[in-house]
C-alpha cells in the first residue's frame, strides 16, 4: 500500500500551550480514517496543519512524498478540504461560488459538479447565504471532490446537521469514497458517525494520537480486563492500553487478548473477566 | 452595573489622563489665556464618558436581568447618576465662574441625551451634523450668539434641563423599545475593538435596511459579473483580482463608495463656489471631518475585514493556482497596495479640491498634510500585514493603534493649517519620520514575503 500521508513528530502549540505533541501518523491509500477526539484535543489543528494552513513548531509531514510545505500545483490539485466552519464567501451565488473557485484549478469536473448538484438538490441561483447548514455543508464538498482529488480531508463534516442529516451525509460521503477509492482523513467526536465510514480509528488526547488501528479489528479485539487477585501481586498486562491499579485488583484495557497469559493468570489464581467494549467505551476509557 | 457601563480600561485611563491635564492647565493658569483649552479639555473628556456609557446602556437595559431582576430600573437609574454627578467634578474646575459652570453642566446633560437618544434611535445622529453645520445658517442668518450670551442663557435654562433629563431618565430605565436596533449594539459591543466589523458582518443581509442591502448588493454585483465574465468567456482572473474577491464585504470602501463621496464632495464644493466666501470657514469642519472618514473607512475597514477573513485567505493560499513561489503573498500584497494607493490618492484629490474650494488649506499645508498621510499610510500598512502574518489575533491592539496614530495625524494636520509651519519635506525629523516609516513598510513586506515563502 502507498503512504498518502506521513507525520512524524509533530509539535505544535499556540501561546505556550502544546496542541499537538510529537504526533506520529501514516495513513495509506485508500484508507478512511476517523479521527476521534475531544472538543480541544487538537483535531481541527492536525488537520490544518497536514494542509499547510496552520503553521507548526517542530516535525515532518509528508503528502504524495512531497514535504507539506512544498507540494507541487500538480499534488496540491490531489487534496480535497471540507473545513469545519463555513468561511466560503457568502455574497456569491452556488453558481458564482462554484465557478470562482474553478479559477484556481487546472483541472475541474464540471460532470462532476451538475452530477452532484443534481443529486443533493441545490439550486445554483441561491446564495451561499441562504442555503441551510446541511446545504452549506454539501456545497463544500461538490467545491473539494470537483477537481477529482485523491485525498479528501474533513474536519468535522456533520457537525452543523441533525441526526437525520447526518446519516443522509455519510451515506453520501461513503457511496463516493467506496465510487472513487478515495483516501479520506476526516475529524469528529461522534462515535456512531466514525462507526458508519471509517475503516481505521486514530484516537488523539492530549496533542498525541493514543490509539491507531483497523475499526473492525479495534471493535472485535479491545477489551476492558478486570484482575482480581488475593495475594500481592505484580502482574504486567500485554498490549496494555490504559490499566488502573486497585485494592488487590486492576482495571486494565487492552488493543487484543493474549490466550497463553489468560491461561497463565488462571494458573496463578487471578479471576480475570473479559468485558466487550463498544467504539464509545473504548474512546471515553483511553481518553479519560 | 457599574462595572458594565465602564468597561474598558483605555478610554477609562484616556479620560482621567484629560482629567488631570485639565487640573494642570487650571493650576498653571493665570489669566483666561488657556481657558479655551481648558473648556475643550473638560468637554471633550466628558463627552466621552457619556458616549462610552450611553453605548453600554443597551447592555443593561435590553438585557434579561432588567425583566427578572426586582428594583433593576432604580438601581440602574441611580448609577446613573452617580456616574454622572461624579462626571460634573471636573466642571468644578471652571469656578469661581458660576455661570460657566452652570452652562457646563447644562452642555454634560444636553450632551447625554443626544448620545443616549442616537445610540437608541440612530435618528437622533441628525443632532451631531445640525451641530457641525449650526454655525453656517447662524451666519447666513446673522443671529449672533456670543460664548457669554449661550453660557448665560445655558445656566438659566439648566432648571429645565435637570427637569427635562430627570423625565427622560425615568423612562430610559424602563425602555424595551427597537429591539431591532438595539440588538445590533449589543452584539457590537459585547465584542472588542478588533472583531466590531465582524458582528455587522453576521447580520443576516436581509435584516439589514434597504439601502444597506442595495449598497451592499451594487457593491458586489461587480465582482459576480467579474466572476461571469471570466467563466463564460473561459478566462483566468489575474491572482490579484482573486484574492480582492476574497476580501469583500458588505463594509467594504468599493466603487460605488467613491462615486457617493466624490458626488458628496462635489455638492458640497458647488454650495461653497454659490455662497459668499465669508461663510466658507463654516465648511471647515465638515471638509477636515470627510477624508478622516474616508481614511477611517477604507483603511481600518480593509483591516477589519481581512483579519475576519486570515483562516479563509490561508485555505485558498494553499490551491494550486498559486503555483509559483510566492505568488500568493505577491498577489496579495499587490491587492493591499493598490486598495490603499487608490484611497490616499482619492483623499489627495479631495483635499486639493476642497482646498481650491474652501481655502481651508494653503499650498505648504496641503503639501505637508498630503506628506503626514504617506506617513500614516505607510505605517499602517506596516502594522496590518504583521497582524495579518501572525497566528495570534492582534486585531484589537491594532485597531487601537490605528485609531491613536489616526487621531494624532489629525489633531497634527489640524495644528499645521492654524499654524505658520514650513514645508516639512525640508524637517530633518520628519525625513527621518519619513524614512523609518518606509524602511518599516519595506520591511514588513519583505518579513510577509518570507513567511509566504514556506506556503
Amino acid at each position: 500500500m502507498t503512504c498518502i500521508v506521513n507525520v512524524k513528530g509533530l509539535t505544535k502549540s499556540y501561546k505556550n500551550q502544546s496542541v499537538l505533541k510529537e504526533l506520529s501518523l501514516d495513513v495509506e491509500q485508500g484508507d478512511v480514517v476517523g479521527l476521534l477526539g475531544k472538543n480541544g484535543a487538537g483535531k481541527s489543528t492536525l488537520l490544518k496543519s497536514l494542509l499547510n494552513i496552520s503553521d507548526i513548531d517542530s516535525g515532518e509531514i509528508s503528502i504524495f512524498g512531497e514535504q507539506y510545505n512544498q507540494l507541487s500545483s500538480k499534488n496540491k490539485a490531489r487534496i480535497g478540504y471540507v473545513p469545519q466552519e463555513n468561511d466560503e464567501i457568502s455574497w456569491l451565488s452556488v453558481k458564482d461560488l462554484i465557478n470562482f473557485r474553478k479559477q484556481f484549478y487546472a483541472a475541474w469536473s464540471d460532470e462532476k459538479v451538475t452530477e452532484l448538484l443534481s443529486r443533493w438538490e441545490i439550486d445554483l441561483t441561491k446564495k451561499i447565504s441562504e442555503l441551510s447548514p446541511g446545504q452549506v455543508q454539501r456545497v463544500l464538498i461538490i467545491l473539494a471532490l470537483a477537481p477529482r482529488p485523491e485525498l479528501l480531508i474533513f474536519d468535522e463534516p456533520a457537525a452543523s446537521l441533525d441526526p437525520a442529516g447526518r446519516r443522509d451525509f455519510l451515506k453520501e460521503i461513503l457511496s463516493l469514497v467506496s465510487d472513487e477509492n478515495i483516501t479520506v482523513i476526516f475529524s469528529t467526536h461522534i462515535t456512531s458517525d466514525l462507526e458508519r465510514i471509517a475503516n481505521k480509528v486514530a484516537i488523539l488526547d492530549k496533542g498525541q494520537i493514543r490509539y491507531f488501528n483497523d475499526l473492525d479489528t479495534t471493535k472485535e479485539n479491545v477489551v476492558q480486563l478486570t484482575l482480581h487477585w488475593q495475594a500481592d501481586k505484580n502482574i504486567t498486562v500485554p498490549y496494555l492500553l490504559r490499566g488502573k491499579q486497585f485494592l488487590q485488583g486492576q482495571h486494565a484495557i487492552v488493543s487484543q487478548l493474549d490466550q497463553a497469559w489468560l491461561e497463565e493468570m488462571k494458573e496463578q489464581a487471578v479471576e480475570v473477566t473479559i468485558n466487550p467494549m463498544g467504539l464509545e467505551d473504548i474512546f471515553l476509557e483511553l481518553t479519560a | 452595573m457599574k462595572t458594565i457601563l465602564l468597561h474598558g480600561w483605555l478610554v477609562k485611563v484616556f479620560i482621567v489622563l484629560l482629567w488631570v491635564i485639565a487640573i494642570g492647565v487650571r493650576i498653571t493658569m493665570h489669566d483666561d489665556t488657556r481657558e479655551n483649552l481648558l473648556f475643550t479639555l473638560i468637554a471633550f473628556s466628558n463627552f466621552l464618558l457619556y458616549l462610552m456609557v450611553a453605548m453600554r446602556l443597551p447592555l443593561l437595559t435590553h438585557s434579561k436581568m432588567a425583566v427578572l431582576l426586582p428594583g433593576f430600573s432604580q438601581k440602574l437609574k441611580q448609577i446613573l447618576l452617580v456616574i454622572f454627578g461624579v462626571s460634573l467634578l471636573p466642571t468644578l474646575l471652571v469656578l469661581p465662574d458660576v455661570v460657566t459652570w452652570l452652562a457646563f453642566i447644562s452642555i454634560s446633560i444636553l450632551a447625554t441625551l443626544v448620545f443616549v437618544a442616537m445610540i437608541y434611535q440612530p435618528i437622533y445622529q441628525i443632532f451631531i451634523w445640525l451641530f457641525i453645520l449650526m454655525p453656517l445658517p447662524m451666519a447666513m442668518f446673522d443671529i449672533s450668539l456670543n460664548k457669554e450670551k449661550l453660557f448665560y442663557t445655558l445656566a438659566w435654562l439648566l432648571p429645565l434641563i435637570c427637569w427635562l433629563a430627570y423625565a427622560l431618565l425615568n423612562k430610559l430605565v424602563n425602555y424595551r423599545g427597537n429591539q431591532h436596533h438595539v440588538s445590533k449594539m449589543i452584539a457590537i459591543m459585547n465584542v472588542s475593538m478588533g472583531k466590531t466589523l465582524a458582528v455587522q458582518e453576521s447580520i443576516p443581509f436581509s435584516d439589514r435596511t434597504m439601502l444597506a442591502q442595495w449598497w451592499a448588493d451594487s457593491h458586489f454585483n461587480y465582482y459576480r459579473k467579474l466572476i461571469s465574465a471570466a467563466t463564460n468567456t473561459s478566462k483566468e482572473l489575474p491572482n490579484r483580482k482573486l484574492i480582492e474577491i476574497c476580501c469583500q464585504s458588505a463594509n467594504s470602501f468599493g466603487a460605488n463608495a467613491y462615486v457617493i463621496w466624490s458626488l458628496g464632495i462635489a455638492l458640497l464644493c458647488v454650495l461653497g463656489l454659490v455662497i459668499d466666501e465669508s461663510y466658507h470657514h463654516f465648511f471647515t469642519p465638515m471638509v477636515t471631518l470627510i477624508p478622516a472618514m474616508i481614511i477611517g473607512t477604507g483603511s481600518i475597514t480593509l483591516f477589519q475585514i481581512i483579519q475576519g477573513k486570515k483562516s479563509y485567505l490561508a485555505r485558498i493560499a494553499i490551491l494550486p493556482r498559486f503555483k509559483q513561489h510566492n505568488s500568493f503573498a505577491r498577489a496579495f500584497l499587490g491587492y493591499v497596495f493598490s486598495n490603499q494607493v487608490i484611497l490616499y490618492c482619492f483623499i489627495a484629490v479631495l483635499l486639493a479640491v476642497t482646498a481650491r474650494v474652501f481655502g481651508h488649506l494653503n499650498i505648504t499645508v496641503y503639501i505637508n498634510s498630503i506628506l503626514i498621510l504617506f506617513v500614516y499610510c505607510c505605517i499602517s500598512i506596516s502594522i496590518m500585514l504583521f497582524a495579518w502574518r501572525t497566528a495570534e489575533d492582534y486585531g484589537n491592539s491594532v485597531v487601537w493603534l490605528m485609531i491613536v496614530g489616526f487621531i494624532g495625524t489629525i489633531v497634527f494636520v489640524t495644528h499645521m493649517a492654524s499654524s505658520e509651519m514650513s514645508l516639512l519635506i525640508l524637517n530633518g525629523i520628519f525625513q527621518i519620520l519619513l524614512l523609518v516609516s518606509l524602511l518599516l513598510m519595506i520591511f514588513s513586506c519583505y518579513q510577509y514575503l518570507q513567511y509566504f515563502s514556506k506556503k
